[in-house]
C-alpha cells in the first residue's frame, strides 16, 4: 500500500504531466488525443469496475 | 466536476465543432484535456496511478534538474521564420500560451513584413492569404522604419480552466477591455491566433490564440486582409459581429473557422 505522502507525490506528478501534455509544443495534437484517450480509458475502466462491484 | 457543468462543457464544444469542423482535432484535444484535468485522482487505486504515470509523457529531463520541467520555464525564443523584411520568433509561456516576437528590419515596414510572411504562407501551404486575415491601420503599417522595430505579442489566458485560475486576465475580459466585446467568443476560441495592436503603428499587442493549437504564427505565418476584405470575414474570426469601426485597432492572425 502506498503511504499518504507517496500518494500525494504521485498525484502531483500526474497533474504536472497533464499540464505538460496540455501545454507542450513537442507533442502533436493527434498524439495528445491518443494519450488523453488512453489515460481516460484507464480511469473509466476503473469506474466501471467499481460500479460492477 | 458536476454533471451539469460537464453537460454545459460538452454543449460548448459541440457548438464550436459545428461552426468549425476543420478545427475538429484541436477542439477534440482541448475537450479531452479538460476531461483529464477534471478527474479526481485521489480516488484512484494505487496501481492505476502508476499506470497513468506510465501513460502520461514526461518532459525531457536534464541532469540535476527536476524530472518534469514546466513549460513556463522554457523562456527562449526560437526562430520560425527569417526573411528580407522581418524575423518571426516564438516562445512558450506555459499555461498562458505563446509569445510571438516580430522583428521588422530597418528600411522595411509592417506591411512589407506581413507581405513577406504571407508570401511564405502561400508557398508553403497554398492558401489564399487575403482570406486569412490580418487587419490593421494602413497608415501605420506603411511607415518605413529608420531602425529595426521589435513587436512582442503577449499571450493571455484563453480557456475556462485557466480563466478560473487567472480571473481577470481571461479572454473575455481582454476582449471587453479593448472594446472588442462584439467579437463572438466561439469564433475567437476556434481561431488559432488573434492579435490586438494599438491604433496606428503597433506598440503592444495581446495574443488571443488557443493554448492547444499552435496557430499559423508558429509555422512562420501571419495572415492578413485589408479592411476592404471585410466580406471574407463573414464567417471568419470576426463572425457576423463586425461593426465597421474597429478594424483599425485589430490585427488578427491564424486560421478562422471558415477558411
Amino acid at each position: 500500500m502506498t503511504n499518504d505522502s507517496e500518494k500525494e507525490k504521485e498525484i502531483e506528478e500526474i497533474k504536472r504531466r497533464i499540464d505538460y501534455l496540455v501545454n507542450t509544443d513537442e507533442i502533436s495534437i493527434s498524439d495528445k488525443i491518443a494519450i488523453a484517450k488512453k489515460a481516460l480509458q484507464v480511469i473509466e475502466d476503473n469506474e466501471t469496475e467499481k460500479a460492477v462491484q | 466536476m458536476n454533471l451539469q457543468k460537464q453537460k454545459a462543457q460538452v454543449l460548448d464544444f459541440v457548438g464550436e465543432l459545428a461552426k468549425a469542423p476543420q478545427n475538429a482535432e484541436t477542439i477534440a484535444a482541448e475537450f479531452l484535456m479538460l476531461r483529464l484535468q477534471g478527474q479526481d485522482f485521489d480516488q484512484l487505486p494505487d496501481g492505476l496511478r502508476k499506470v497513468l504515470l506510465a501513460i502520461l509523457p514526461q518532459a525531457s529531463a536534464t541532469e540535476g534538474q527536476p524530472s518534469v520541467s514546466m513549460p513556463t520555464k522554457r523562456s527562449q525564443f526560437s526562430e520560425v521564420y527569417s526573411g528580407e523584411h522581418c524575423k518571426l520568433e516564438v516562445k512558450s509561456s506555459g499555461r498562458l500560451g505563446r509569445e510571438v516576437r516580430l522583428t521588422i528590419n530597418a528600411g522595411s515596414s509592417l506591411e512589407k513584413a506581413f507581405d513577406e510572411i504571407n508570401q511564405k504562407s502561400q508557398e508553403k501551404y497554398g492558401r489564399d492569404a487575403i482570406y486569412r486575415g490580418t487587419l490593421y491601420n494602413d497608415e501605420g503599417v506603411k511607415e518605413v522604419l529608420k531602425e529595426t522595430k521589435v513587436i512582442t505579442f503577449t499571450p493571455v489566458v484563453k480557456n475556462s480552466s485557466n480563466k478560473a485560475k487567472f480571473g481577470d486576465t481571461s479572454q473575455d475580459a481582454l476582449l471587453k477591455e479593448n472594446g472588442m466585446d462584439w467579437v463572438d467568443r466561439p469564433y475567437i476560441t476556434a481561431a488559432t491566433g488573434a492579435f490586438r495592436v494599438g491604433k496606428g503603428f503597433p506598440k503592444d499587442a495581446d495574443n488571443i490564440g488557443s493554448t492547444t493549437d499552435k496557430g499559423d504564427l508558429l509555422k512562420g505565418l501571419v495572415a492578413r486582409a485589408r479592411s476592404g476584405a471585410v466580406g471574407s470575414y463573414d464567417l471568419g474570426v470576426f463572425g457576423h459581429y463586425y461593426d465597421g469601426h474597429r478594424f483599425d485597432d485589430v490585427v488578427a492572425a491564424g486560421s478562422s473557422p471558415s477558411n
